[in-house]
């Protein structure tokens, strides 16, 4: 009863800012973008029919017509919106929650109330994530129905975008919880945060450029411990605590890419021998088979390890602070 | 076999109670106090004496260094027992995004009020606040003196058997103060303690059967009202004429002379009666004779200037101790 009504209450505060209806809207907006593109037998239409371009190539059930819609799912929608966008603004959205609770004269009345601190905290946390989650939900219902109609088949993978959206988020937002429960301040939280993220993203980075090899086929791109300099072992422990954000965009591209949706990159790239050179090609396929070698579970893990442990330490210094 | 704790007659029995902030501020040095059942007790004290941090510590927002006794029979600090203390803290913060009945919904919620008692006990209290036409009003168009009869609301919602209340009439009206006075009246006929800690003095010396003045972090003074004003009874002689020449014989019958005449400490007829026989042999006119009583502002005022350090309740021993 006490964990629900926190749940609901922070529901209630998140649909009580306009960043709410704003994100909703920018949802809205994304998702009639991408409906305003499509095919029809004789080419192109945009605005639902109203601009047409006739195209052989690019024709309504073509292969290359869907590998354009490929294209956008990919690098618009998983590898932009889900990616980054959409977390930036689910954090500006619910950056606030913490301190908001932590007030003085507010945090006197929740903490007074026969419930532990850390149920307070975890219902609160929880609270955020619904926002995340309806958010999320929303954007990526609107989009799977486009894609209905563009593709002429449900999409069902792309659901997957809905949970790996709250976790991409949630790897961030504990990072947020702990700098709002030690400074009580909404815009010094999400800037320690954001600065976190640049940070876990930069030894992704730094991950690929270290440990990464050319290798033959069938043999791993990644550089093993045991030939790796000192850096290359600092990069390698960095990013095994570290949370992956990076990894979710390629989780889901994977998930998309087992029901045979596969996107443009892949899929033309490589008979694009005129305009791509040898040695980006070669590039593009040791960043592929680096992705394939992606475990979702040592990624997802470790990333949700890492979580827990910054929520241990905000719970605790919660649990025992003075208000 | 029934707990010897639960034996008590003090809804709250504080012995010892030490606060000390980050930085060495000595907030408590050692507060004793004792609230019994069905009573109003009142807390005094200047800005800074400690009152705030010592209602905190009873609600657990507040960890004491050192704190032993008992709350509702159970040790300080006992989240369970904070089901059967309805507490409303100092410049409270509610959710502006909540309404009325929300916000009473919500903390009940919380203080595991069950749903259908919430809604019944939600509008009687409304209803006794006067606020019944603004339950389902946003509560960013509340005056604060509507906040704060919805601060008493909320701690009330749980049909609490001790009352705690940190300047419960600040921003109320005339008639609002009446009304709580009433409320707090009705609460105590029902056999629930009230502590309340309030700088209007007037507004406690109507409703508080015992008080307790905090200066320092120590308690100065603490007792029945009647204890406190009687110490403080005397008799004033007004008189024209040259009283000097009379001195030590008026500081012989226990007077002594002031700015308005003669003052005798006590209500003992027989020695103001001796004393105004030997004004009269001397020749002077008595132009009136006073009984006076102070008021519990004179009380408060005295002890902040003696500022008397040493606490006036004995310590009891207790088998509970929180560090």
């Amino acid at each position: 009863m006490q964990i629900w009504a926190i749940i609901v209450d922070s529901f209630r505060e998140a649909r009580a800012k306009k960043l709410f209806w704003a994100l909703l809207a920018i949802s809205t907006l994304v998702a009639g973008a991408m409906a305003c593109v499509g095919f029809d037998e004789n080419g192109w239409s945009f605005f639902f029919g109203a601009v047409k371009k006739p195209d052989a190539l690019f024709r309504s059930g073509t292969q290359a017509a869907e590998s354009i819609i490929g294209a956008i799912v990919s690098s618009v929608l998983v590898g932009t919106y889900i990616g980054w966008v959409g977390v930036v603004i689910c954090l500006i959205g619910t950056a606030g929650m913490f301190p908001s609770l932590l007030e003085r004269g507010a945090v006197d009345v929740v903490v007074s109330k026969p419930l532990p601190r850390s149920l307070l905290f975890l219902g609160k946390y929880t609270g955020s994530l619904v926002f995340v989650l309806v958010q999320s939900a929303y954007f990526v219902l609107l989009t799977l129905v486009v894609l209905r109609f563009q593709l002429g088949r449900w999409l069902w993978p792309f659901l997957w975008a809905i949970p790996l959206l709250v976790l991409s988020f949630s790897y961030i937002y504990c990072v947020c919880v702990l700098a709002a429960v030690c400074t009580r301040r909404a815009l010094s939280s999400l800037i320690y945060c954001l600065v976190f993220w640049v940070g876990a993203f930069g030894i992704a980075e730094l991950e690929i450029n270290i440990g990464t090899q050319e290798a033959a086929q069938g043999s791993s791109v990644v550089v093993p411990w045991s030939e790796r300099g000192s850096l290359g072992k600092i990069s390698y422990m960095m990013h095994f605590v570290s949370p992956k954000p990076s990894d979710i965009p390629i989780i889901l591209s994977r998930q998309l890419g087992a029901m045979g949706f596969k996107d443009t990159a892949v899929a033309m790239m490589p008979g694009d021998a005129g305009l791509i050179s040898a040695d980006m090609i070669a590039d593009l396929d040791i960043e592929e088979r680096r992705q394939d070698e992606i475990s979702p579970t040592f990624s997802i893990g470790s990333s949700l390890a890492f979580e827990a442990v910054i929520l241990l330490i905000a719970c605790c210094i919660f649990a025992r602070r003075d208000f | 076999m029934a707990d010897v704790t639960e034996l008590t007659n003090w809804a709250v029995d504080l012995i010892g109670v030490r606060k000390r902030y980050r930085g060495g501020i000595d907030a408590l040095r050692g507060v004793n106090i004792q609230v019994g059942q069905g009573e109003i007790f009142g807390l005094l004290g200047p800005n800074g004496a400690g009152k705030t941090t010592l209602v905190k510590i009873m609600m657990t927002v507040v960890r004491p260094t050192k704190a032993m006794g008992t709350i509702l029979g159970r040790p300080i600090g006992n989240s369970r027992k904070l089901a059967r203390i309805g507490y409303l803290p100092e410049s409270h913060r509610f959710p502006t995004y909540l309404t009325g009945s929300q916000l009473l919904n919500y903390y009940a919620a919380l203080a595991k009020v069950p749903r259908r008692i919430r809604k019944v006990r939600g509008g009687e209290l409304l209803e006794r606040m006067g606020m019944s036409k603004w339950a389902d009003t946003s509560i960013s168009k509340y005056s604060k003196g509507m906040m704060q009869r919805l601060g008493l609301a909320q701690a009330l919602m749980h049909d609490p058997d001790l009352i705690v209340l940190d300047e419960p009439t600040d921003g109320v009206d005339p008639m609002g103060r009446r009304d709580i006075r009433e409320l707090l009246l009705d609460y105590k006929k029902q056999g629930k303690s009230v502590l309340i800690n309030s700088h209007l003095l007037s507004e406690l010396e109507m409703v508080c059967d015992r008080v307790s003045i905090l200066v320092g972090g120590l308690v100065a003074r603490q007792g029945t009202l009647q204890e406190l004003t009687e110490q403080s009874k005397e008799y004033c002689i007004v008189v024209s004429g040259k009283l000097a020449p009379l001195e030590s014989k008026i500081r012989s019958l226990g007077g002594r002379l002031s700015r308005e005449g003669v003052v005798l400490k006590g209500h003992d007829p027989e020695k103001v009666n001796a004393l105004i026989d030997v004004l009269r042999q001397a020749g002077l006119l008595i132009e009136s004779v006073q009984r006076r009583r102070f008021s519990l502002e004179d009380v408060f005022i005295k002890a902040m200037a003696t500022a008397t350090t040493v606490p006036v309740a004995e310590p009891v021993r207790s088998k509970t101790e929180r560090l």
